[in-house]
C-alpha cells in the first residue's frame, strides 16, 4: 500500500534527474548513498538487461551505440520534426521511425518508444525514493519546461503512468524553481529563472502577483549546455594527447567517450578549485598509453567563455519579449549544474546587474519545488517560520495559478492560423469558435491544431488534428461546426468538435502526432510488464 | 484553513454551481458592474485563492470536484471577459437582455495583428482601452492608457498610438 501522504517531486531533466519529498513540512532531496542526481541515461548491457542512471552512463565508454541519453529532447515529437532529425545526426544510438510518425529507439535487441525510455528513468527514481523512505510511493508532481507543448506534456504523463506513478500535477520547471525559494509567500515580484543544464539553456521571466505565476516570456537554446563545455575540454584533452603520443583520438569514439567522462569531472572540479590535474591511464582501453592533463580555472574561462556568453543574447531576448529591463527583475534563480561554474555566475550578474540566488543547490531546486507543490496540493504543508534553505515554507492556503505560455489555434485556408486561446490566458480556460464549410456538399472537416505565435501555420508547433465526418450535405457556408478548446488545470489541451447545425453531436477523436494513441499506450503497458518480468525487479537489480 | 472554513467554501461552491445558468460574471467574481478593471483583477486573484481546484484536490467526492472545476472555470471566463473593455461592453449589453453569460461566439473575439504584438495581457488591455478612448475623442484618457501600457511593455502598437494621441492633443 502506497503512502497517500507522500508526493514525489520529480525533475526529469535532459541530462540529469532528481526527486524530492516533503516530510513534516521539510523538503529534502532523495538520495541513494551519496547520489542525489541520476543521469537521465539508459543502456542495454551485453547480457540483455537494461541499466539506468550512473551505471548506464558508464556504458558510454564501452559501447556508445547502446546508451540512450537526452531522450527528453525527443519526447512528444514526431519523427520528421527538425529536432528529431538533428538528434539523429548527432547521437551514437539509433533513432528510427515507428507507427504514427512516432520516434523509436533501437537499443539492445529491443525497440523502445521515447515514452518507455523516460518511464525507465522515472521508475528508477520512484524505486530510489521508495528505498530511501522505506515505503511505497505512488503520487508525483512532475516538472516540465515552460515551453513544453501539450503533446510533450501528455507523453511525459504517460511515461509516469508506465513507471507506476500517479501524476497529480504537471508543473513548469521555472515555477517549481521559484517555489523552492518560497517566493509564493511574498509580495509581487518578477523573477528570472536562468536554467543552464547539461544539454539545454532556458531563461524564463516569471511575474508573481498574489500567487499567480505568469510566464512573461521564455526563451532558450535547444542545443546549448554543459555538454558543450565538456566538449571543449575534451577537444583540449585530445590536443594534449596528440602532443604526448602523436595519435589523433578524435575519430576513436570509445576513447573520446572515455575521456568525455573525465572532461566532465575536470569541469566540475574547476567549479570549486582553481586548478585540476589528472592522469588518465590506458587511453584508449587496452593501449596502455596514459594522458597527463591539467587545466586551470583561468584556462577553462578562456575556452568556455564564448559558449557561456551565448546565453547573454537569449536573456536579452527574453527580457525584450517580456517588455522589461534588467532593473525590473527582482530575483534571479539559478537552475542546472552548469550554473555552479563561477564564470556562469559572473555572466549572470553582468546580464541582470545583480547576483543570483544560490542558497539552494541548482541541481535539485526544481525537484524540491515540485515536491513543495505536491505537498501543497495534498494540504500537508504546515506553515512554519521562515528558516534555512532546506526548509522552504509556504502558507497552507497558497494556490498556484498558471497561465498558458503559448497561443493555441487552428489552421485555416491559405496556411494561416485562427487563434482560439491566446497566450497568457489563466487556466482552466475554454473557448469555442464556429467554423462553416467552405465547399458545397462538404461531408467532413479537418481541424488542425497548433501552438505558437506565428500567423503562419507551418511555423508553429503542430499538435494534432481532428476529423469530423458525417456532415449533412448542404451548400457551402450553411453547415456550422463548433470547435472548443479547453485547457485544464494541468495545462493539458482537449479539443472537441461539434456539428452544431444538425444539433447532432459527433464523436471526434484527437490524433496527437508523435504522441501515443490510447491503444498504443495499452500495448506498451502490456509489453513493459513482460519486459520487467517476474517481480518487476529486472531494472532495479541492475543498478 | 480550518475544517469549518472549508465547509463554508464548499457550500459557496454549491451555491455558485447551482446558479451557473443564472448568476452573472459579476456575481462569480463578487464585484459590482461599477468595479474598474484593476478591481476586477484583484477580485479574481482573491477568488482564485479560494476556489482554485487545487484547494480541493485532497477532498473526497467527484461531485464536489466537478462543481469546483465548473465554478472556477466560469471565474476565469468572467475575468477574461470583464478585463477586456470591448468584451465587457458586449457583456453588459447581453446582461441587460437577460443573458448572464456572454455567448461563445462573442467571447471568442479575435485579436488583431497589433494586439498580438503585445505580450503582457494588461498592456494589451491598455492598448484596447486607449484605442477606444482615442476613437471616442477622450484624448486625455487615451494618453493615460498609453502611458500605463508603455510602463508595462515598450511595444510598437502602444508607441504608435501614443504618438497619434500626442499629435491630436497638440492640434487641439
Amino acid at each position: 500500500m502506497a503512502d497517500p501522504n507522500i508526493v514525489l517531486g520529480i525533475d526529469l531533466g535532459t541530462t540529469n534527474s532528481a526527486c524530492a519529498v516533503v516530510q513534516d513540512g521539510r523538503a529534502s532531496v532523495v538520495r541513494r548513498g551519496e547520489d542525489r542526481i541520476v543521469p537521465s541515461v539508459i543502456a542495454a548491457l551485453p547480457n540483455g538487461q537494461i541499466a539506468v542512471g550512473r551505471e548506464a552512463k558508464l556504458q558510454r565508454a564501452i559501447d556508445p551505440s547502446q546508451v540512450v541519453y537526452s531522450a527528453k529532447r525527443l519526447i512528444g515529437r514526431h519523427f520528421s520534426s527538425p529536432e528529431v532529425q538533428r538528434m539523429m545526426r548527432s547521437v551514437p544510438y539509433r533513432i528510427v521511425e515507428g507507427n504514427n510518425e512516432s520516434v523509436m529507439i533501437e537499443v539492445g535487441a529491443r525497440r523502445l518508444s521515447v515514452v518507455e525510455i523516460s518511464s525507465l528513468i522515472l521508475k528508477y527514481l520512484r524505486q530510489m525514493a521508495e528505498e530511501a523512505l522505506g515505503r511505497r510511493v505512488k503520487k508525483a508532481v512532475i516538472a516540465v519546461p515552460a515551453n513544453f507543448t501539450d503533446s510533450q506534456r501528455s507523453a511525459t504523463r504517460i511515461a509516469a503512468r508506465l513507471a507506476g506513478l500517479d501524476v497529480i500535477r504537471v508543473i513548469n520547471e521555472p515555477t517549481a524553481a521559484a517555489l523552492a525559494y518560497g517566493y509564493i509567500e511574498d509580495m509581487d515580484r518578477r523573477i528570472a529563472v536562468y536554467d543552464f543544464g547539461g544539454g539545454t539553456f532556458d531563461v524564463t521571466i516569471l511575474q508573481i502577483t498574489r500567487n499567480v505565476f505568469e510566464v512573461l516570456s521564455t526563451s532558450g537554446e535547444m542545443f546549448l549546455g554543459g555538454d558543450d563545455l565538456d566538449s571543449v575540454v575534451l577537444e583540449r584533452m585530445a590536443g594534449i594527447y596528440m602532443r604526448q603520443h602523436g595519435i589523433d583520438l578524435r575519430n576513436d569514439s570509445r576513447a573520446m567517450e572515455q575521456l568525455r567522462a573525465v572532461a566532465e569531472q575536470v569541469k566540475i572540479q574547476l567549479s570549486e578549485t582553481s586548478e585540476s590535474s589528472i592522469r588518465v591511464s590506458d587511453v584508449p582501453p587496452g593501449s596502455r598509453r596514459d594522458l597527463e592533463f591539467s587545466l586551470s580555472e583561468a584556462e577553462l574561462r578562456e575556452i568556455a567563455g564564448p559558449i557561456i556568453r551565448r546565453t547573454i543574447p537569449v536573456c536579452e531576448d527574453a527580457m525584450r519579449v517580456a517588455g522589461i529591463g534588467p532593473e525590473q527583475i527582482d530575483e534571479i534563480v539559478l537552475v542546472g549544474g552548469t550554473t555552479r561554474l563561477p564564470l556562469v555566475r559572473e555572466v549572470v550578474k553582468q546580464i541582470f546587474g545583480k547576483p543570483a540566488q544560490t542558497s539552494i543547490n541548482p541541481m535539485s531546486v526544481v525537484a524540491v519545488g515540485a515536491a513543495i507543490q505536491g505537498a501543497a496540493l495534498l494540504g500537508s504543508l504546515v506553515p512554519m517560520a521562515t528558516g534555512g534553505v532546506s526548509m522552504p515554507t509556504m502558507a497552507q492556503s497558497a494556490v498556484l495559478l498558471d497561465v498558458t505560455p503559448r497561443s493555441l489555434g487552428v489552421g485555416t485556408i491559405g496556411g494561416n492560423v485562427d487563434f482560439i486561446i491566446e497566450r497568457n490566458s489563466v487556466i482552466p480556460v475554454e473557448q469555442t469558435r464556429l467554423f462553416t464549410t467552405t465547399t458545397d456538399n462538404q461531408r467532413y472537416v479537418r481541424i488542425q491544431v497548433c501552438q505558437g505565435e506565428s500567423p503562419n501555420f507551418e511555423q508553429n508547433t503542430k499538435l494534432g488534428e481532428i476529423l469530423l465526418t458525417g456532415l449533412r450535405e448542404a451548400p457551402r457556408g450553411s453547415v456550422t461546426v463548433a470547435v472548443t478548446f479547453e485547457i485544464n488545470t494541468d495545462g493539458l489541451l482537449e479539443v472537441r468538435a461539434l456539428d452544431q447545425d444538425t444539433g447532432q453531436e459527433q464523436v471526434a477523436t484527437m490524433r496527437v502526432l508523435g504522441g501515443l494513441p490510447q491503444e498504443e499506450v495499452e500495448a506498451i503497458m502490456a509489453r513493459s510488464q513482460q519486459l520487467a518480468g517476474p517481480g518487476d525487479g529486472a531494472v532495479a537489480r541492475m543498478i | 484553513m480550518s475544517k469549518s472554513g472549508m465547509g463554508e467554501l464548499v457550500s459557496e461552491v454549491a451555491r455558485l454551481y447551482d446558479g451557473i445558468d443564472r448568476l452573472s460574471y459579476y456575481d462569480f467574481l463578487a464585484v459590482t458592474p461599477q468595479t474598474d478593471y484593476i478591481g476586477i483583477r484583484d477580485a479574481f486573484y482573491t477568488r482564485a485563492q479560494l476556489f482554485h481546484p487545487d484547494r480541493f484536490v485532497a477532498m473526497e467526492g467527484e461531485t464536489v470536484k466537478k462543481a469546483v472545476y465548473a465554478v472556477y472555470k466560469r471565474m476565469t471566463e468572467a475575468y477574461q471577459v470583464l478585463s477586456d473593455p470591448e468584451l465587457r461592453a458586449a457583456y453588459d449589453r447581453s446582461l441587460r437582455e437577460g443573458q448572464p453569460r456572454l455567448s461563445a461566439e462573442d467571447r471568442s473575439r479575435r485579436l488583431d495583428a497589433d494586439e498580438r504584438q503585445v505580450s503582457n495581457p494588461f498592456a494589451r488591455i491598455y492598448l484596447r482601452s486607449g484605442r477606444r478612448k482615442y476613437e471616442l475623442g477622450d484624448l486625455n484618457g487615451a494618453w493615460i492608457d498609453c502611458e500605463l501600457g508603455l510602463s508595462l511593455e515598450e511595444t510598437p502598437p502602444l508607441r504608435n498610438l501614443h504618438v497619434a494621441v500626442v499629435r491630436a492633443l497638440a492640434g487641439r
